[in-house]
C-alpha cells in the first residue's frame, strides 16, 4: 500500500485584529491548524478525532483545497496540491470528493435528487474525450443511487421529502459519482438516529470494500472512530497530541488528553465504574496559546518542565506518535512513576 | 401505580393536529418517578420524548399540538386539569426544565447576574439585593461557574458552551425543584464537557435528592446517569425498567437492536448490526406493533394490534408480542 496523502508540517494561521479601532490594533494570529504531518496508506481508513476548536475540521478543509495552508505542503498521489493549475485542480476535485455532517444544508433545496447526484458529472465530464451524454448520465445516476440503496423513484424528489438517512445517501452518492480515490467525511454521522447511523457506517465500509476507497474521517465521536479507522490522530488545539494505530490507541491510550477523551466517553454499559474525575476546564483559545504544552492547564499529570517547554511530537515505537513530555526520556519516566506511587 | 409517586403519568395522549393528518406523537404514555430517581427517556428523534416532557409542563405548541387524555398526577394534584396561574406556580419552582440549546433558552441582552437572579425576583425570594445577590453567586457556586462575582455582569456572548448550560441548570436550580426535567442538555457540548455536565447533575441530585427526567438519544448517558430507562419509539414506550437490567439484558426487539447497532469502542468489526428500515410516517403508522417492519422477531400477529405494555416476570414492562409468546412458555 503506498502513501496517497501527505502533509508536512500544514498550518492554517488565521489574521485577527486585535483591539484598536478604524485598524488601530495589531494582527494577532489565530492558529487553527499548527503544524500538522502524517500521511495516509492509500485504501485505508484515517480518523481525527478532537472538541470543537481543535482544528480538525479546519485541516479536514485544507486537504480538501477548500481553503489553503499559511505553512507546510500537503501531497496527493505525488502532486504538491498548493501547486495545481486549474487543470490540476479540476484533476483534484475528481479524486478527492467530500461529505459533511449536515446533508440537509448540503444539498440544494430547489434540485431534484436526480441533477443534485448528476451535477458533478456534468461539470467534470462536460467536455474532453470523457464527455458523457445525457443518457449515459441519467444511466450512471441511477447505477448509483441503487449503489447507495435508495430506490429509482427518489430521482424526482426534493431534499425535504426524504428523511435524514435518505439524505445523507444523497450526498455520499453525489460524492460517489465521479469515482474518486479518496473521501473526507467531516461528522458524516453525527446527525443521524442510532438506527440509521448503523446503516450509513455500513454502506461506507460497503464501498471502500469495493472500490479501495481511501476515507479521511473528521469526527468528535470516538466509538464511531475507533470502528471505522485503522489510523487515527487526535487533536488538541491545532496540534495532533497523539497518533497512531486505532486499535492500539484503544489498547493504551498514552496522552493524557487521549486518556482524558476515553473516560468521558459514554458506554452503554451500566456496570462500569467512573473513578477518575473528569477532565477539568475547557479547550482554550487558539488565540492565545500556552506558552508551553496546549494540554497543560488541563493536564492531572503536568510537571514543573510542561507549562515552559512545548513538546514535540516522538515517536514512541510500534508506529505511535505522542506530543507529551511524559513521554520523552527515561528522566520523564521516572518522574512519572514516583508521582503515580505517592497517589 | 401508587398514589404515593412523586409524579405519576398515567395514560398521556398528545396529538398534533397537521393539515396533513392527525398525528399521534404521544400515543398512551405511562410512567411514575419517586423521589431521587432518575429516568432516562430514550428514543429516535420523532419517538415523542420532547413531547411527552413538554406535556408534563403543559409547554406544547398551541393549537397545533394538544393533551387529549390521560394524567400527570405530581403529588397528587393532575397538572393537565391545573389553572394556568396554578401551573405557572409548578414550572420552574416545582419542576426546573433545561432545553438542548443553552443560547436559546438564555436572553442575550440581560446579564447573567440578571437572569439568574430572576426565578428568585419573581418569587420574591430575596430580601433585598445584597441578599439577591448572594442567593444568585450561591446557585452559580452549586454549578461550578468559576469566580461567579466577576461573571455576574456579564452577558452569554462571553460564556462558553459549557457555562452557558451550567448556568441555564443555575436558573433551573433557582427555585429547589423537586423534579428536573433535562431535554438532550449535553448535544451541543463537547465530551469532556458532556461529562463534567452529567457528573454535575448527578451531585445536585444526591444533594438534593431531586428527580430527574433525562431525555437523550445516547444509551451510554442513560448508562452512566439514569436508574431507570424508558425506551420509546413512535409515541409509544416499549420498555421500561432498572437501567442495569434493560441495557445488559433487553427485552423488546427495539432495544436489542439498538444496543447491537452501537459500534463496540476497541474492536473494529468489519459490519455493525443495522436495523432495517426507518421509523414509521406517524400520519400513517402501521395497524399493528409500529416496529414490526424493522423487527427481526416479528410474527403474524404483530401486524393486527399494537401490543399493549405488560409487566414481565422480572418486574420490567415491555410490549412486545412475541416477548408474551416467550413468557408464556
Amino acid at each position: 500500500m503506498g502513501t496517497i496523502l501527505e502533509l508536512r508540517n500544514v498550518k492554517r494561521y488565521f489574521g485577527i485584529r486585535s483591539g484598536g479601532w478604524m485598524g488601530g490594533g495589531g494582527e494577532k494570529p489565530l492558529k487553527a491548524v499548527d503544524g500538522a504531518s502524517f500521511s495516509i496508506a492509500s485504501g485505508s481508513s484515517f480518523g481525527v478525532a478532537g472538541e470543537s476548536g481543535s482544528g480538525k475540521s479546519t485541516m479536514g478543509k485544507l486537504i480538501l483545497r477548500l481553503d489553503r495552508p499559511t505553512g507546510g505542503a500537503i501531497e496527493f498521489e505525488g502532486r504538491d496540491i498548493g501547486k495545481l493549475d486549474a487543470e490540476g485542480d479540476a484533476w483534484y476535485r475528481t479524486r478527492v470528493q467530500a461529505v459533511f455532517q449536515d446533508a440537509s444544508g448540503s444539498l440544494d433545496p430547489r434540485m431534484r435528487i436526480s441533477a443534485i447526484v448528476a451535477e458533478p458529472l456534468e461539470i467534470h465530464a462536460r467536455t474532453g474525450p470523457n464527455r458523457l451524454g445525457k443518457i449515459e448520465i441519467r444511466e450512471k445516476v441511477e447505477d448509483m443511487l441503487a449503489q447507495v440503496g435508495l430506490p429509482k423513484r427518489v430521482m424526482d424528489n426534493y431534499p425535504h421529502e426524504l428523511s435524514g438517512g435518505q439524505k445523507q445517501r444523497v450526498a455520499i452518492a453525489r460524492a460517489m459519482i465521479l469515482e474518486p480515490t479518496m473521501l473526507v467525511l467531516d461528522e458524516p454521522v453525527s446527525a443521524l438516529d442510532v438506527s440509521i447511523r448503523a446503516q450509513v457506517l455500513n454502506l461506507l465500509s460497503d464501498f471502500q470494500d469495493r472500490y479501495g476507497l481511501t476515507y479521511l474521517m473528521i469526527s468528535h465521536d470516538l466509538a464511531t472512530l475507533g470502528h471505522v479507522s485503522s489510523q487515527l490522530a487526535v487533536m488538541y488545539l491545532g496540534r495532533i497530541v497523539e497518533i497512531g494505530g486505532t486499535e492500539d490507541i484503544y489498547a493504551r491510550a498514552l496522552h493524557p488528553y487521549t486518556k482524558a477523551l476515553f473516560r468521558a466517553m459514554p458506554l452503554p454499559d451500566p456496570n462500569r465504574k467512573k473513578s477518575a474525575p473528569s477532565l477539568r476546564g475547557e479547550i482554550g483559545s487558539a488565540l492565545d496559546i500556552p506558552k508551553g504544552c496546549r494540554f497543560c492547564p488541563r493536564c492531572d499529570e503536568a510537571m514543573p518542565v510542561c507549562s515552559d517547554v512545548d513538546p514535540e511530537l516522538v515517536d514512541v515505537g510500534a508506529g505511535r506518535r505522542v506530543a507529551c513530555h511524559l513521554m520523552s526520556g527515561p528522566q520523564f519516566t521516572k518522574a512519572t512513576h514516583q508521582r503515580g506511587s505517592s497517589e | 401505580m401508587t398514589q404515593a409517586s412523586l409524579l405519576s403519568v398515567e395514560d398521556l395522549r398528545t396529538y398534533c393536529y397537521t393539515r396533513a393528518g392527525v398525528v399521534k406523537a404521544v400515543d398512551g404514555v405511562s410512567f411514575a418517578l419517586e423521589r431521587g430517581d432518575s429516568l432516562g427517556l430514550v428514543g429516535e428523534s420523532g419517538s415523542g420524548k420532547s413531547m411527552t416532557c413538554n406535556s408534563i409542563l403543559r409547554l406544547l405548541p398551541r393549537p397545533a399540538a394538544r393533551t387529549v387524555g390521560g394524567r400527570v398526577l405530581w403529588e397528587g394534584r393532575d397538572l393537565l386539569t391545573l389553572p394556568e396561574r396554578e401551573m405557572r406556580r409548578v414550572r420552574g419552582r416545582e419542576i426546573g426544565m433545561i432545553l438542548q440549546d443553552p443560547l436559546m433558552s438564555l436572553n442575550p441582552v440581560f446579564t447573567i447576574g440578571n437572569q439568574v437572579g430572576e426565578p428568585f425576583r419573581l418569587r420574591g425570594a430575596a430580601k433585598g439585593r445584597s441578599d439577591l445577590r448572594e442567593k444568585v453567586l450561591d446557585v452559580l457556586r452549586q454549578v461550578h461557574i468559576p469566580s461567579p462575582e466577576a461573571r455576574l455582569s456579564q452577558y452569554p456572548f462571553e460564556f462558553s458552551g459549557g457555562m452557558r448550560q451550567r448556568t441555564v441548570a443555575a436558573i433551573a436550580l433557582a427555585g429547589s425543584p423537586g423534579l428536573l426535567i433535562a431535554d438532550e442538555p449535553t448535544t451541543s457540548l463537547d465530551v469532556t464537557i458532556q461529562d463534567q455536565f452529567l457528573r454535575l447533575l448527578r451531585e445536585l441530585q444526591e444533594k438534593t435528592g431531586m428527580a430527574l427526567i433525562l431525555v437523550t438519544h445516547d444509551l451510554g448517558i442513560v448508562a452512566e446517569t439514569c436508574n431507570k430507562v424508558a425506551v420509546m419509539y413512535a409515541g409509544k414506550i416499549v420498555e421500561f425498567g432498572d437501567v442495569r437490567q434493560v441495557l445488559t439484558s433487553p427485552s423488546h426487539p427495539y432495544t436489542e437492536a439498538l444496543l447491537k447497532a452501537l459500534p463496540v469502542p476497541g474492536t473494529r468489526q468489519r459490519r455493525l448490526y443495522q436495523i432495517p428500515g426507518e421509523p414509521p410516517n406517524l400520519l400513517d403508522p402501521p395497524a399493528g406493533c409500529a416496529f414490526e417492519p424493522r423487527c427481526h422477531r416479528a410474527m403474524q400477529a404483530c401486524r393486527n394490534a399494537r401490543p399493549p405494555i405488560k409487566k414481565l416476570s422480572d418486574g420490567r414492562q415491555a410490549a412486545c408480542l412475541a416477548l408474551e409468546a416467550r413468557e408464556v412458555r
